[in-house]
């Protein structure tokens, strides 16, 4: 009788954690949306002069890349849409077969030629500027990445979001996974940072590799871990709620001020600074201030959402 | 670099107190599994060795075929040890010597045109140290005139701090027998000829001592380094004492490994890659044509640790109280959930080992727009990864409590992509 009554009066009671119903209608969702549009205005474009456009649109990416579950990895879109990074250049052989003669439809074509980065050395790199096609591949991996935001923004309006909100499905028992979920793309996203946008070209003292800098032929390597910050920033104050969303901030304008102090240097869009001792030091100190971030939220977030660390897909080597 | 990362572990809140299973229990089990799996990798290894020195001996192509199978042999233990990687520190800081892949194989011997130069990334892609008995590697002149285990481990592995710049493990041995497979998505693996191991006139593909020499050494070392690591999982080994010094960080270990193992390493950074880049050397044998059972013999180990029982491979059993008894008082529902899992996942691999062995290879799965092979590997990676979000269940279930700071390497760090 009992166990009757509280499945009648459950529903009553199904209401969604405010903190992932924040993080979705406040941040999650927008941050879809905007690139659906950005992916959207890229497509549009009528020349293969889009620098602009792409830029725009890779920014929108980076926002939310970090958002690396349910909706962009089913069929692989995010991995279609950026493919990065790329120890065995992958990318640019794979944009050689698809300007080849038998070349594969872009949707069946390797992940490494299609996408933001694959887009970047098309419209950057020398070695494709005079390529025969490049205009029509262009605009081809343009329709590509808009039609897979449009997939992983149409999934989650109509089905993922709601998986999170009322939870005790299959996919989140209930809502201390949903928040889990969130909190791991929070942590997966600061050491990605960490790790690759910064790391990799940092290298090691005695071998700085700056030609591992993400985006670097557009400029846009530190402009990509500014991006990747500040959404990164939004969904801690949301989770962190009053309690923490003061220390939260605090600790990422440090970071913030850091990378302005890089920003204006000769080589620092690009991370090449990481060359010279001098330059190197104010990366790593970036890189410093982006793990310390990620020690507090461990420490005090983590706990007061009452989650588990959790596993990632950079758990692998 | 690794310094100021944070690395976090999982923390079991001690005590944990089972009724019926004792924690210590577990992990000596869970240590008396990983001393046979390592001892049967060294066993196999052996075999492997007597092999080789009989081809290099007396080169013939029954000889390298015995190699072939010999080598074939040693992966199936070994690819079940591996779910005591990412937990274990010691396994980890180990494991490159032994299994290391991706290689840029022309940093070892010969390789076909296409291959390309060096790369961006790597400018000894194409050393071939076995044609060249002096390099410079960073302004530094390296005498390669005698190839031994010392020089391999010493100077040629990971040379100029390229993890491609694989020069020791199975996966370099596996080069030295098979070659390169230039079929690209077609049937066959790589195709040395015996005689490139041949003396005097009969000698293919020129330096046939030198790539003996090569052969020797490298199966020498995994030899050494096997019985090195099984060593440390016996009575008073360093790898045994840090499972049972600490109940808690013990169970994590298991856990850690198992999480690890099946998502981002297996399903992410082996399976969906490969299908993804829709690349043939995107194959964890690639040479061999073994990938099959790479992934299979991987996914066997998750289950056997978390069971418990490992069958080896004179088909004797090694089994005690297992992780599957202490969830099972924690929450005999999860158990079951995490049994299931563990099952399909076992026959989604199944099914790519079968249908690799009947004749449709890994290659041909990759291969762009080749729909059933994309879904037999896709398969394979799903499993892989609904089982992780069991195994997350389980630390919850078993009492994590929080995240230590400065663990060693284990779950979510961020430095165990650069290895």
């Amino acid at each position: 009788m009992k166990l009757a009554l509280a499945l009648i009066l459950a529903p009553a009671f199904a209401a969604a954690d405010p903190r992932v119903e924040a993080a979705l209608d406040d941040d999650i969702l927008p941050g879809f949306a905007a690139l659906t549009q950005a992916t959207q205005a890229l497509a549009d474009a009528q020349t293969c002069d889009v620098a602009d456009a792409w830029n725009t649109a890779a920014a929108a990416w980076v926002a939310v890349s970090h958002l690396r579950f349910g909706p962009s990895e089913a069929d692989n879109r995010a991995f279609a849409l950026a493919f990065w990074p790329d120890p065995r250049g992958a990318t640019p052989s794979a944009l050689t077969a698809l300007l080849g003669e038998d070349a594969p439809p872009i949707a069946d074509a390797s992940i490494a030629g299609r996408g933001f980065y694959a887009m970047e050395f098309l419209l950057f790199d020398p070695a494709f500027a005079g390529e025969a096609g490049r205009c029509d591949l262009i605009a081809g991996l343009a329709d590509d990445a808009n039609a897979s935001a449009q997939a992983i923004e149409n999934e989650w309006q109509n089905h993922y979001g709601d998986l999170m909100r009322e939870t005790g499905n299959g996919t989140y028992r209930d809502d201390t996974e949903a928040l889990q979920e969130l909190y791991k793309s929070l942590t997966t996203g600061l050491d990605f940072t960490t790790a690759m946008r910064l790391g990799r070209p940092l290298g090691t003292f005695d071998r700085p590799r700056a030609t591992r800098a993400e985006m670097r032929r557009s400029g846009r390597s530190l402009a990509n871990v500014s991006v990747s910050l500040a959404s990164l920033q939004s969904l801690a104050v949301i989770l962190g709620g009053d309690s923490l969303s003061a220390d939260i901030q605090a600790r990422f304008k440090v970071a913030d001020d850091q990378i302005e102090a890089i920003a204006n240097l000769d080589g620092g869009p690009d991370l090449s600074i990481v060359s010279t001792p001098a330059g190197r030091i104010k990366v790593e100190a970036l890189q410093q201030r982006i793990a310390e971030i990620r020690v507090f939220l461990a420490e005090t977030l983590g706990p007061d959402l009452g989650v588990i660390e959790g596993f990632n897909a950079m758990d692998g080597d | 670099m690794n310094k100021i990362l944070l690395t976090t572990v999982l923390t079991c809140a001690a005590p944990m107190a089972f009724a019926d299973t004792n924690t210590s229990d577990v992990l000596t089990n869970y240590a008396n599994i990983a001393e046979a799996k390592f001892q049967d990798s060294l066993t196999t290894a052996q075999a492997l060795h007597v092999a080789v020195d009989a081809l290099i001996a007396d080169p013939s192509e029954t000889n390298l075929q015995a190699a072939k199978a010999a080598w074939l042999a040693a992966r199936v233990p070994y690819q079940q040890t591996e779910v005591y990687r990412f937990g274990n520190a010691i396994v980890d800081d180990w494991e490159g010597k032994v299994n290391a892949w991706p290689l840029d194989e022309g940093l070892i011997d010969y390789v076909d045109a296409s291959y390309g130069g060096p790369t961006d990334e790597n400018e000894f892609a194409a050393l071939n140290v076995i044609a060249n008995t002096a390099f410079t590697l960073s302004g530094e002149d390296i005498d390669a005139s005698v190839i031994t285990p010392e020089f391999l481990e010493g100077q040629l592995h990971e040379a100029d701090g390229v993890e491609a710049n694989v020069a020791t493990g199975y996966h370099a041995i596996e080069f030295l027998l098979w070659g390169q497979d230039l079929n690209g998505h077609g049937t066959g693996a790589g195709n040395r000829p015996w005689t490139d191991y041949a003396v005097g006139a009969d000698c293919t593909n020129d330096n046939c001592d030198r790539r003996g020499e090569y052969l020797s050494a490298a199966t020498q070392l995994l030899v050494s380094d096997l019985d090195w690591m099984a060593a440390q999982w016996g009575e008073g080994g360093a790898a045994r004492a840090s499972v049972l010094e600490d109940d808690a960080a013990g169970v994590s270990a298991m856990l850690t490994g198992m999480g690890s193992l099946s998502y981002g390493e297996v399903a992410g950074e082996r399976m969906r890659l490969g299908v993804m880049l829709n690349d043939p050397e995107e194959e964890h044998s690639c040479f061999a044509d073994n990938t099959h059972n790479d992934h299979y013999y991987d996914g066997l180990g998750v289950q056997n640790v978390y069971l418990g029982a490992y069958t080896r491979i004179d088909g004797t059993i090694v089994s005690g109280a297992s992780l599957a008894d202490l969830v099972a008082g924690a929450d005999a529902g999860l158990d079951a959930e995490m049994r299931t899992k563990l099952s399909t996942t076992m026959r989604e691999l199944g099914d790519i080992k079968h249908a690799a062995e009947a004749g449709f290879a890994y290659d041909q799965m990759l291969e762009a727009g080749n729909a059933a092979g994309e879904d037999l590997i896709m398969g394979g990676v799903n499993a892989f990864i609904d089982q992780t979000r069991s195994i997350e269940r389980i630390v919850a279930a078993l009492g994590v409590e929080g995240i230590a700071i400065e663990g060693s390497d284990s779950l979510d760090d961020p430095s165990a992509v650069f290895q």
